[in-house]
């Protein structure tokens, strides 16, 4: 399904935790608990539904329910208002048909993962713009395995230059009650720009990541100083 | 508790992209500062220490931009994690810059507990800007 309208080109076309953000955007939010992760994601999810985005959202599926009632309560709380010219789709996925599809994380799968869904859904459904957002606590078990977390900084870095080339907004979630230093700071270092209770932090040596050859940063760097 | 051991078979990350977070501030979030600082700082000193750093960050963050907004800074360098707030037009020049030589703390031999003793916080103030240092093993 088309979302019906063109917003590749809009500057500031969503918000995540009430910052504006941009197309292309890759944010990391850092949140405190079930709840907060909760409130960001509905208020993301129901922002795009309205404004007629296909909206995907990477949780387990024992929560999935409850942030489809409320995206669907505050959609239709606000539809009671305002004429609106087509809502956006709402999809859910759980961790085992994404990040350990398969039963264990692989960056690179992950990132081929992505460049199917990116196929079907922009090529395939001719959708115009799409928000992903993604709860990452199905890491958590996963943190001690050996080489996880230096393979997740990996994902989170390339994932930014995936997203680059497509019309969305993307927010990763790390719950701080969850994840200590020894993931935080390297995801962090893996982010552009990280959300956490309404402090944006920025990133200066992002594109210094062993991560992407010269060509990529190159990429990065011209799109970032390009007009968005 | 002691900081969990750097092991490269464990999977840790072993990355030379030095760590940097700046952000505009306020006397609203100093939660975040707090959170930061300790997160840094529990990768390479005892628990207790790092939240005494966090907490002195949050502090001297509360002093330095009280009823006003400002910058702050947190990195790594050789033998230490530094940590820069300034107030907004606070004389005495910019907030410190990314420095493409400098390098990553990371180090193979940086995380022996046996000196962890040697952890000290270092607070130095001037008229709107405060730059506290935190020592962490490093050889």
């Amino acid at each position: 399904m088309a979302s019906g309208h063109d917003r590749s080109t809009v500057e500031q076309s969503a918000t995540i935790g009430g910052l504006p953000v941009r197309t292309h955007d890759h944010m990391c939010l850092l949140y405190r608990g079930d709840e907060q992760r909760d409130e960001l994601m509905v208020a993301f999810l129901a922002e795009g539904v309205r404004a007629g985005d296909r909206c995907y959202c990477m949780i387990a599926p024992d929560n999935a329910r409850r942030i489809a009632t409320a995206v669907s309560d505050r959609t239709e709380q606000a539809a009671a208002g305002v004429t609106f010219e087509g809502l956006g789709r709402l999809e859910f996925i759980g961790p085992d048909g994404s990040h350990v599809r398969g039963g264990e994380f692989v960056s690179d799968r992950m990132l081929e993962f992505w460049e199917d869904w990116g196929t079907t859904t922009y090529e395939r459904d001719g959708v115009a713009y799409a928000r992903i957002i993604a709860d990452m606590s199905w890491a958590k078990p996963l943190v001690d395995a050996p080489g996880f977390v230096m393979d997740l900084a990996r994902y989170e870095t390339r994932f930014t230059l995936w997203a680059r080339r497509h019309p969305q907004v993307t927010g990763c979630m790390y719950d701080l009650d969850r994840f200590d230093g020894d993931v935080i700071v390297p995801i962090v270092r893996a982010h552009p720009r990280v959300w956490m209770n309404g402090v944006v932090l920025t990133n200066p040596y992002f594109m210094e990541s062993e991560h992407f050859s010269a060509a990529e940063a190159n990429e990065l760097i011209g799109d970032a100083a390009a007009p968005r | 508790m002691p900081p969990r051991p750097v092991d490269d078979s464990l999977g840790d990350d072993t990355s030379h992209q030095p760590f940097w977070a700046h952000a505009r501030i306020d006397g609203t979030a100093l939660d975040v500062l707090i959170t930061l600082a300790r997160a840094l700082a529990t990768r390479w000193v005892a628990q207790d220490v790092a939240e005494r750093f966090g907490h002195s960050v949050a502090l001297e963050a509360a002093t330095v931009v009280m009823g006003s907004d400002g910058t702050f800074d947190l990195w790594e360098e050789p033998g230490r994690l530094m940590c820069h707030i300034a107030r907004s037009g606070a004389p005495g020049g910019t907030a410190p810059q990314p420095n493409p030589q400098r390098l990553r703390l990371a180090s193979r031999t940086a995380r022996t507990n046996t000196h962890e003793a040697r952890s000290a916080i270092v607070v130095e103030r001037s008229p709107g800007r405060v730059t506290l240092s935190l020592s962490v093993p490093f050889e």
